[in-house]
């Protein structure tokens, strides 16, 4: 065999091998997904020749001239139709222009209901315990991360890494890795987690908002608000939510409650320990915000120029 | 490299990134008998009857590396080492030389995807839940799993190079001349 005797290329190889394994899980997230957006222009290819052999019809080529003529009669009152609605539209835009009603949004977002999957499930998944009458469930769609749940939605449900989670009004985390079926859930106290968070004390009927910081994992279990000036009044029980213009539902979501503060000598900003709101132990089920674009918009007036 | 190399090498790279679409796009939906086809281990069948030497060594890293980023789980680099060995591992009347048999293509494609995904499934599973009887547990389901993709995807192989011989024939009836009748 040649390649006994020319042993180098086969131990490079696994040098390089052994390098990729050793790698932090960070890295290689990032390879994957550079990777995987290499097959990109491939996918739309693979996309635009479906839907052309989906369109695609050899027998009408070879159909009669009257035939043509109704399909062109077709053609003319489907235009006519088009026409009609377009013009409608318009009308209806002008009346909004003149009484003042704003368009729709461009980006509507939407909580997409997802079950935590239990120990076992994925124990038997991957055993291949699990009877899937042939739809490939195979070991390999499972995601799993150590210390993050497993969600039972992925890409065929419209989610994406870095999307967030909430169980309630309270925040779970994010998702960090997505497979066709399922999907992993980074919590927000993992020490990669960060967040915009805003300090609120208890009002007598809403949270009184104050200062802003950057919410941060510990890895312990707890967080901890960053950022906050010295110059903030911070006391313990404060509520801590997110911030930032993208809240679902333009109400802002609970992180958390402070438990200590503490401020040390000549020290610009406070160092606050957060109690999360949420007990990931006990996790069952979370709304994950997914963000599409607007069909509305999509339908926007504006036809007759095409 | 001479010219005649060169292309055959593009060639593969042309194949490998199909297989990379292929396995992001169209294989997802495709599950002949609850198998799953691995069109990057036809490409390394293919490198292996079509190439010679270290070159074998070096594409059977990057599809493994390739196949690595796409698995959901486990660390990046596995099926790259599980790759290299294979194709090391293979008897050297394979790797010396071009192959022109399809019956040998088709069983160095069953023997790759047998031993690359099995021993990749069965390390992927000890690492995320490492009991004592993880190898008594999923061998038997994982080595019946990887033995079905194998047979699926050679036997998809199988059908094209019968496809590209029954062509590649009927292309040569067509241009070499016809026999003088009397």
């Amino acid at each position: 065999m040649r390649a006994a005797t020319n042993w180098k290329p086969p131990a490079i190889c696994l040098v390089v091998g052994l390098t990729l394994i050793a790698v932090p899980d960070p890295i290689t997230s990032s390879i994957r997904s550079h990777v995987i957006d290499l097959a990109r222009p491939g996918q739309q290819a693979v996309a635009e020749l479906v839907v052309r052999l989906e369109n695609w019809h050899p027998l009408e080529r070879t159909a009669s001239v009257t035939h043509d003529h109704q399909r062109d009669l077709e053609a003319a009152r489907l235009e006519i139709r088009r026409l009609r609605i377009a013009n409608s539209r318009l009308i209806e835009r002008s009346s909004d222009v003149r009484t003042g009603s704003p368009r729709p949004p461009l980006i509507t977002t939407d909580l997409v209901p997802a079950r935590v999957l239990g120990h076992e499930t994925i124990a038997a998944w991957q055993a291949g315990r699990i009877l899937d009458r042939g739809h490939g469930l195979t070991v390999d769609s499972l995601v799993v991360e150590p210390g993050h749940a497993t969600l039972d939605l992925g890409i065929d449900s419209g989610l994406a890494r870095g999307q967030p989670a909430y169980a309630g009004r309270r925040v779970a985390g994010r998702i960090s890795r997505v497979g066709r079926w399922t999907s992993t859930l980074q919590p927000l106290t993992d020490t990669r987690f960060r967040g915009l968070a805003r300090l609120a004390r208890r009002g007598r009927d809403r949270p009184v908002f104050a200062a802003r910081g950057m919410l941060e994992g510990s890895g312990d279990g707890f967080c901890q608000l960053t950022l906050v000036p010295a110059t903030e009044v911070v006391a313990r029980n404060d509520l801590v939510y997110t911030d930032g213009r993208d809240q679902p539902g333009g109400w802002p979501m609970l992180y958390g409650t402070v438990v200590r503060a503490e401020l040390p000598e000549g020290a610009p900003h406070w160092k606050i320990r957060i109690r999360p709101a949420i007990n990931l132990e006990e996790l069952q089920n979370v709304e994950v915000l997914t963000r599409t674009l607007n069909p509305q918009r999509i339908n926007s007036p504006g036809v007759l120029a095409q | 490299m001479n010219p005649l190399s060169l292309v055959r090498h593009l060639a593969l790279l042309g194949l490998a990134y199909a297989a990379l679409v292929a396995e992001t796009s169209v294989v997802p939906q495709l599950n002949p008998g609850g198998a799953t086809l691995r069109p990057l281990w036809i490409v390394l069948a293919l490198v292996v009857v079509g190439g010679r030497g270290s070159a074998i060594v070096a594409w059977a890293a990057l599809l493994g590396f390739t196949s690595d980023c796409l698995r959901g789980n486990g660390p990046l680099g596995l099926d790259l080492i599980l790759a290299t060995v294979a194709v090391c591992l293979l008897p050297s009347e394979w790797t010396r030389r071009r192959i022109h048999s399809i019956t040998i293509t088709t069983l160095i494609a069953v023997l790759l995807i047998t031993g690359i995904e099995s021993t990749s499934r069965l390390v992927r599973i000890l690492i995320v839940s490492p009991n004592t009887s993880w190898l008594t547990d999923t061998l038997p389901t994982t080595v019946v799993g990887s033995l079905a993709d194998a047979l699926v995807s050679s036997g998809l192989l199988l059908i094209v190079l019968l496809g590209l011989r029954g062509f590649r024939r009927s292309l040569g009836r067509m241009l070499l001349p016809a026999p003088l009748s009397t």
